[in-house]
């Protein structure tokens, strides 16, 4: 009988200031070699509190009291001092976190950072150090690891960056590693390499994974057992195949419900009300079928013809949208998908005329506003509004959120009386599923999904046309995701506006969107219905971003991944997906236009997927870190 | 596409606006003087002189001509490297102004420095230990420091350090009254000293600048620390810092890392500071009978020797602008992040 690599004893974690109840209390959790285990839950669930407690990072005045965290080959990590502790950390316990940037100083260069690393766990043997952290550098899918390491911060992906930071919690065979929300700041076709990388099944090492996530799709795809935690305590444990299917706790229920496109589970739960994102998914589907030609019989609200785009800064120049054109009709919801620099951002700022465009048309209701100045476009204003990404940043600190939310009204004219106002606002607070008592607060004072239910009320209460939805929700937790998205839905029915849902997660778009338009470095490569780009992608790149969305039900297994990802400059002319295509040929050396080859459906590739066949091309899988942890030389 | 290297753009465009800026500032200290109500003329013939003395000084100065024309015939000068010359001494200004300059730089160049030692040290220990009794204590000193005087806060260091303690000499400038200025190579008498061999001359230079020094660092210290725990506190809770902890980093590198973090930002800072020192400081100076570039401005302004005034205002321009572009220069070339064009 061997005994548990981490075990944890009735651990409380208490914050010094806080009122109520403890940030973690009497927390037990027993972790054995080669187990990776998912922890769970959402904002204030305590996980973070957990792993601080564990890597000994959590100092007075806070209090962390445990009968024991005994972790195999080392001890009672409780009862060790803090010089001990510095020592365990890295050495013992591997510590991969959430922005990948954070792993890297900004003007330390990532060499400079190994040999700080290495000197200050006593295993710095200079050059030689440096070669092994290359070797490793490359068997973690660094194509270039000497320009890697020569790097600095600003000058990597956040790919690059979670590879050097993974490095570093892999280079001295730590027994156990915990990764904290790993994935959460990457874009989705990276999640998948990194979650390859740190969290395959344990073959030939012996570490243990302790995976700390809000994503359940992660955990049934990577995890063989979970906890679920909810402000603070366990509300389910056990292993992912039985908690997944068959969850106990009604607030597991109600996070596995609340998971974009997991139909299955769904299905079974919905008559119970329990599914807010049951309800989307139908309406959705209602709606396509009902309308399976795109709102093109009407004027289209939105219409952006050729629009072009370029940042100049410092001697370089991004061409952040080129050459797109895009049409929303009334009552449409077009979903906006793709990687972070795919110039979404900046057509979602176009559209609403928060950037002006360097060339093209950007037309409203049917009237070109990109000539219009400054001062007739605010007469414009409240037709279209935005929701942003950050809700507490998109709000003013010094305003309560009744004033906020008032704020658009002063560009309506006739000029609105007091009491028009207090009514309008009242009805905005209603609308986006506020209580308007709440009107009194500043923005601090509310939760990140009140906040964001403001900036939707400041959006609606102009009763605007067309409204650009900012990934309006990623910075949420699950469950408020998916009642904001529920909200949203409801408006659109009673309200009739159109939305530009901009998002980098197909899964979401999926769940919102009538019609998806996929773009990729500043260019539209494919659009068509949401349902079908989805599970039909027609561009190899949709492909990839179907393929990164994990399914939250751990029978399915994953799609096998297609390449690695291998990300060099772009070639002036070609096909914008050149490097990263697995179907190229000589004739993507010139750009593609979009073409329709089927019906509603766009895309700009010369050698679309057929939809009917979607290539099974054999998965090249790079070693996983369990194989690396086994080759590499564990004196480094 | 085309992808330049951002740091020689950045100091093309720096040195590109010299010129320009440099005619500025000569214009700028021209037209200030001319717009002095008081009558040039006047003040050197002196309140009681006749009508007739006041022309005829008016004439012989060219004070007569339109604006414009002795604007003209300034830059004329300039060009030919000619400050003018006093109206008083009837020395050449340039040469009259530069040899008040190394005192300054004696006094300047080490009170920045253990400014910069004293105020960067402290304010990383405060940020470091914030909200501990160490962060207080530094606060605490830098705010009564910093409310104190510059001249009083010199006059209670000669108190103690001279007058009641005598370890340290009477405010007798540069030199105790008992030494002759070493042979004159640099005009840097602690240089000039050290190249002529006469220990005992470098010895009485050494105390007699500690008073002074410390009359300015302190203040510097007081201000570099307070700036310094923002900055270094901004910096020791970003993601990195969190991060090293969490792998295991020793906290002596973690306070390093954010040092190097925040370096650009103190080094603006410091390069402000000694922008703001450059014409000397004229309390200190006159507390401390220090013969240098800043009494010597103040006399020239009491008098109104306008060639003086200017010759002194197209110094510290030109000194400023070139603090600037050097800190401009270094800031490119140590940090990444400016390098490539972010935002920082």
């Amino acid at each position: 009988m061997t005994e548990h690599l981490l075990e944890v004893a009735n651990l409380s974690v208490g914050y010094s200031g806080q009122v109520g109840a403890p940030a973690v209390e009497d927390f037990n959790l027993c972790l054995d070699r080669r187990v990776r285990l998912g922890l769970v839950g959402e904002s204030g669930s305590g996980k973070s509190s957990i792993i601080k407690s564990i890597l000994g990072l959590i100092r007075p005045p806070h209090t962390v009291n445990a009968k024991r965290i005994y972790l195999d080959g080392v001890g009672d990590l409780a009862t060790m001092t803090p010089a001990q502790m510095r020592a365990v950390r890295a050495r013992d316990i591997g510590y991969i976190g959430q922005n990948p940037f954070g792993a890297l100083h900004p003007v330390v260069s990532v060499a400079r950072q190994f040999e700080g690393f290495l000197s200050d766990h006593g295993s710095w043997k200079g050059r030689n150090s440096l070669s092994e952290v290359g070797t490793l550098l490359s068997n973690l899918g660094i194509g270039d690891p000497t320009r890697v390491l020569g790097a600095h911060a600003g000058e990597l992906s956040g790919g690059m960056a979670q590879r050097v930071a993974i490095a570093l919690a892999s280079l001295l065979s730590p027994s156990l590693l915990i990764a904290d929300e790993p994935t959460t700041a990457l874009d989705v076709t990276v999640q998948r390499q990194v979650l390859d990388l740190i969290a395959q099944p344990r073959k030939v090492s012996e570490q243990a994974l302790l995976l700390v996530t809000h994503d359940l799709s992660v955990v049934a795809q990577y995890c063989d057992e979970v906890v679920v935690l909810q402000l603070g305590q366990v509300v389910e444990r056990g292993p992912v195949a039985s908690v997944f299917t068959e969850p106990q706790h009604p607030y597991t229920k109600k996070l596995l419900s609340s998971v974009p496109g997991a139909a299955p589970v769904l299905e079974a739960g919905a008559d119970q009300g329990g599914g807010v994102a049951a309800r989307s998914v139908r309406f959705r589907r209602e709606r396509i079928l009902a309308s399976d030609a795109p709102a093109s019989s009407t004027t289209p609200v939105m219409v952006i013809e050729h629009v072009d785009k370029t940042f100049r800064r410092a001697g370089t120049s991004v061409a952040a949208v080129c050459d797109v054109s895009l049409s929303i009709g009334r009552g449409e919801t077009v979903a906006l998908v793709g990687e972070s620099g795919s110039g979404k951002s900046t057509l979602g700022r176009i559209a609403t005329m928060l950037e002006r465009p360097d060339a093209g048309r950007v037309a409203l209701e049917g009237r070109d506003i990109h000539n219009l100045s400054s001062r007739n476009l605010r007469g414009l204003r409240p037709k279209m509004q935005i929701v942003f990404q950050e809700p507490y940043q998109s709000l003013n600190p010094q305003l309560k959120a009744r004033n906020a939310v008032s704020e658009p009204l002063g560009n309506l004219r006739p000029k609105l009386s007091k009491t028009d106002i207090d009514d309008r606002v009242r009805d905005a607070f209603v609308m986006a599923g506020l209580n308007p008592d709440k009107g009194t607060r500043y923005p601090h004072q509310l939760s990140g999904g009140e906040q964001q239910r403001v900036g939707i009320a400041r959006a609606v209460v102009t009763r605007p046309s067309f409204v650009v939805l900012d990934e309006p929700t990623s910075s949420l937790d699950l469950t408020v995701r998916a009642a904001i998205v529920d909200q949203l839905q409801k408006l659109q029915e009673e309200l009739g506006m159109s939305y530009l849902f901009i998002s980098h997660d197909l899964a979401t778009a999926q769940q919102i969107a009538d019609r998806i338009v996929v773009m990729y470095k500043g260019s539209i490569v494919e659009s068509g219905p949401a349902w079908k780009v989805l599970t039909e992608p027609l561009h190899p790149y949709t492909q990839t971003l179907s393929e990164a969305c994990l399914d939250p039900d751990p029978r399915v297994a994953p799609r096998p991944r297609q390449q690695p990802v291998l990300v060099g400059d772009l070639v002036p002319g070609a096909c914008p997906y050149l490097q990263r295509c697995l179907r190229s040929s000589d004739q993507c050396k010139s750009a593609p236009k979009l073409a329709d080859p089927v019906e509603h459906r766009r895309v700009a590739c010369f050698h679309p997927l057929d939809a009917t066949s979607v290539s099974a091309a054999p998965p090249q899988a790079l070693p996983s870190l369990d194989e690396l942890l086994v080759t590499q030389d564990p004196t480094v | 596409m085309k992808i330049r290297d951002p740091r020689l753009v950045l100091i093309a465009r720096r040195l590109a606006v010299i010129p320009l800026s440099l005619l500025l500032v000569v214009i700028i200290s021209f037209l200030l003087v001319a717009l002095i109500p008081q009558s040039t003329a006047q003040a050197i013939a002196g309140q009681g002189a006749s009508k007739e003395a006041v022309i005829a000084i008016n004439r012989k100065l060219g004070l007569n001509q339109p604006l414009l024309t002795q604007l003209g015939n300034y830059l004329d000068r300039l060009v030919h490297g000619n400050l003018g010359t006093s109206y008083y001494s009837d020395k050449p200004v340039a040469s009259d102004m530069l040899s008040h300059v190394p005192a300054t730089l004696e006094l300047i160049l080490p009170a920045l420095a253990l400014g910069m030692l004293i105020g960067i040290g402290l304010g990383t220990l405060g940020a470091y230990r914030s909200g501990k009794l160490a962060d207080r204590g530094v606060r605490m000193g830098g705010s009564i420091i910093q409310a104190t005087p510059e001249f009083l806060l010199g006059l209670l260091l000669l108190y103690v350090l001279f007058f009641r303690l005598h370890w340290l000499p009477a405010p007798t400038g540069q030199l105790g009254i008992a030494y002759v200025n070493p042979p004159y190579h640099t005009g840097l008498l602690v240089v000039d000293a050290i190249i002529a061999g006469q220990w005992s001359t470098l010895g009485d230079v050494l105390v007699h600048l500690v008073l002074p020094v410390l009359t300015i660092a302190l203040p510097l210290a007081a201000v570099l620390a307070r700036i310094t725990r923002a900055v270094v506190g901004k910096a020791l809770v970003a993601d990195h810092i969190a991060y090293g902890r969490a792998i295991g980093l020793k906290e002596r590198r973690l306070i390093r890392y954010a040092l190097i973090d925040s370096r650009t930002s103190l080094m603006t800072f410091c390069a402000t500071l000694f922008a703001g020192l450059v014409g000397g400081d004229v309390i200190v100076e006159s507390v401390f009978n220090w013969n240098g570039v800043g009494q010597w401005a103040i006399s020239a302004m009491t008098n109104l020797d306008v060639p003086a005034i200017q010759g002194f205002v197209l110094f510290s321009g030109i000194v400023t602008l070139c603090v600037y572009i050097a800190l401009d220069v270094a800031a490119v070339t140590l940090d990444p992040r400016i390098r490539l064009g972010h935002s920082s």
